[in-house]
């Protein structure tokens, strides 16, 4: 579990930032390690499904019945 | 205790945005969605697709492109920035190196500043054509068009510096009525010109080979979709949850995108002019012609602020601009538009689709690159200290704060879209026929740096990738 004082302590004086937003930085840092790096949860397996499934069906699929149509002259 | 808003300063600023700080759902995002994708660059765009392929292939195309590339190109800033609360280029520091990063951002500071050029043009065409058709006179004069220009930057300038929440209001009312506006011009179109007529015209100069005409039409469309990237983290680290980071694209950049480009397709295939100033009032009536105009313009303001906000973030964490003021900023990055605007509008304008193939040379290893090296080679886990630590103990420092593998293969990959095609000229080579030069390039870009940064990153332990 990373603490907001071990973060700060690897990060003071890193950042470029002035000390109060790098204390702040530090916090919200500690807060997303906390949470597995993670703020709100990735997209999910039917995200990617769907993701994949329009580029098949229309992106992929097009060109190819369009290919057909006008053949690779 | 804190002497500043730390809210603010996530949203104006290089923390990240936490969950209690977002403010965008699924609905706002794909208002702002619609509100950048529908403005005069679809018109354009459609100009240009025009040349290649009569409209139902123009559709086709331009629906295929879009789809393929927004959903690639989105996947990975998308994803990163609704996950760590980070903007795209504090994310770049994980694939380009901490200071690899600001050569993605002087290249895309230029792209944008071009593009609101084109923009602020077109608001400022649709002004004229509305007061001019007020005055009773034929057109506004040169000088009034560039006033009207640089007031548009004005208006810009006003909604970025109020930040992500007037940018949400704004394109919550107008990205509706765009679509509304959109749909009655095509409307317009087809009643004073026929429907026949519009999906029997022939394309304006197509090559005699109908089968690379439409992969013409496709690959402008892959270039317009991945151009959208330097957009994406801005706005996606605002979302509450990552499906309303990601899935917004699908009704902007991909349909209201479609929707748009199909008019500037329609219009310059039968009118011969994909600009909407030159045709709404002829052909739309003085009432409509007015209205759709106004919101022409408008979207262009939108489009130009939502590009603006996105860019002025990662400027923000540049050093020279880190303690001014959000305010200072954006008006130091809106200054070059100006200029622009006065000296040179034209030329910018009239090169457009230069603009638009030069672009895509560059976005497509950006987009293969960050998208290989989160998904394949981290495995969606980023060092988040490594983020934003700005020394070399940072796990992104790579060889002095650059990764030279990325940087490498991104600038070979640039002339290597010329194997396929001349993005300036539109001349095609043979491999072109077989996958386009966005697809081969992709293809090649994301093999050989999958190889190159196993061998030379991974495998040597730096940059801070999990073995």
């Amino acid at each position: 579990m990373a603490s907001h004082e071990e973060v700060y302590k690897e990060l003071k004086g890193r950042t470029g930032l002035n000390p109060d937003i790098e204390d702040e930085l530090c916090r919200r840092i500690s807060v997303i390690e906390n949470s597995d790096g993670e703020i709100v949860p990735h997209l999910t397996k039917g995200d990617w499904i769907a993701t994949w499934a329009l580029i098949i069906v229309a992106g992929i699929i097009p060109i190819l019945v369009e290919a057909f149509r006008y053949g690779l002259q | 205790m804190a002497k500043f808003d730390a809210n603010q300063e996530s949203q104006f600023g290089v923390l990240p945005v936490m969950k209690e700080d977002r403010v965008y759902n699924l609905f706002d995002n794909s208002c702002i969605n619609v509100g950048l994708a529908i403005a005069t660059w679809c018109f354009m765009i459609g100009g240009s697709v025009a040349l290649f392929v009569d409209f139902w292939p123009a559709v086709i195309a331009t629906l295929v492109g879009n789809m393929i590339s927004v959903l690639v190109m989105a996947i990975m800033p998308c994803s990163a920035s609704a996950t760590t609360g980070a903007d795209n280029y504090t994310l770049a520091a994980s694939y380009m190196g901490r200071n690899g990063r600001y050569i993605l951002m002087a290249f895309i500071t230029i792209f944008q500043i071009a593009w609101l050029i084109v923009l602020s043009i077109m608001f400022a065409r649709s002004v004229s054509n509305v007061t001019a058709a007020f005055m009773g006179v034929e057109s506004m004069s040169p000088m009034f068009t560039m006033i009207i220009s640089l007031i548009a930057v004005a208006i810009v300038f006003l909604v970025v510096w109020k930040g992500p929440l007037v940018i949400k209001r704004f394109n919550n009312v107008v990205a509706p009525m765009m679509v509304i506006v959109i749909i009655g011009l095509l409307v317009i179109l087809s009643r004073n010109i026929g429907w026949d007529v519009i999906t029997s015209a022939d394309p304006i100069a197509p090559n005699d080979n109908q089968w690379v005409n439409f992969l013409l039409a496709v690959e402008l469309s892959f270039g317009a979709g991945l151009s959208w990237w330097p957009n994406m983290g801005g706005m996606s680290r605002l979302c509450k949850t990552t499906k309303a980071a990601y899935w917004a694209n699908l009704a902007g950049l991909i349909l209201a995108a479609t929707v748009g480009t199909a008019l500037g397709v329609a219009a310059a295939i039968t009118i011969g002019s994909d600009d909407p100033t030159e045709w709404m009032l002829p052909l739309g009536g003085l009432v409509f012609g007015v209205i759709a105009l106004i919101f022409v313009a408008i979207a262009n303001v939108t489009s130009n602020a939502t590009v603006a906000y996105n860019i002025c973030l990662g400027l923000k964490d540049i050093k020279i601009f880190r303690d001014k003021k959000w305010a200072i900023v954006v008006a130091i990055f809106l200054v070059p538009v100006a200029i622009g605007l006065i000296l040179f509008p034209n030329q910018i304008y009239d090169h457009f689709y230069i603009l638009l193939g030069v672009t895509c040379t560059f976005y497509v290893p950006v987009v293969t690159i960050s998208t290989i090296d989160y998904f394949v080679l981290r495995k969606k886990k980023l060092d988040i200290r490594g983020l934003y630590d700005r020394t070399s103990t940072s796990v992104y420092s790579y060889w002095g704060g650059f990764n030279w593998v990325a940087i490498l293969v991104f600038a070979l990959a640039m002339p290597f879209y010329l194997v396929f095609l001349n993005p300036a000229t539109l001349v095609y080579q043979t491999p072109f026929m077989y996958c386009t030069a966005s697809g081969g390039v992709f293809v090649v870009v994301a093999i050989v740096y999958y190889i190159l940064a196993k061998v030379f990153l991974v495998n040597k332990g730096i940059g801070g990738y999990r073995k």
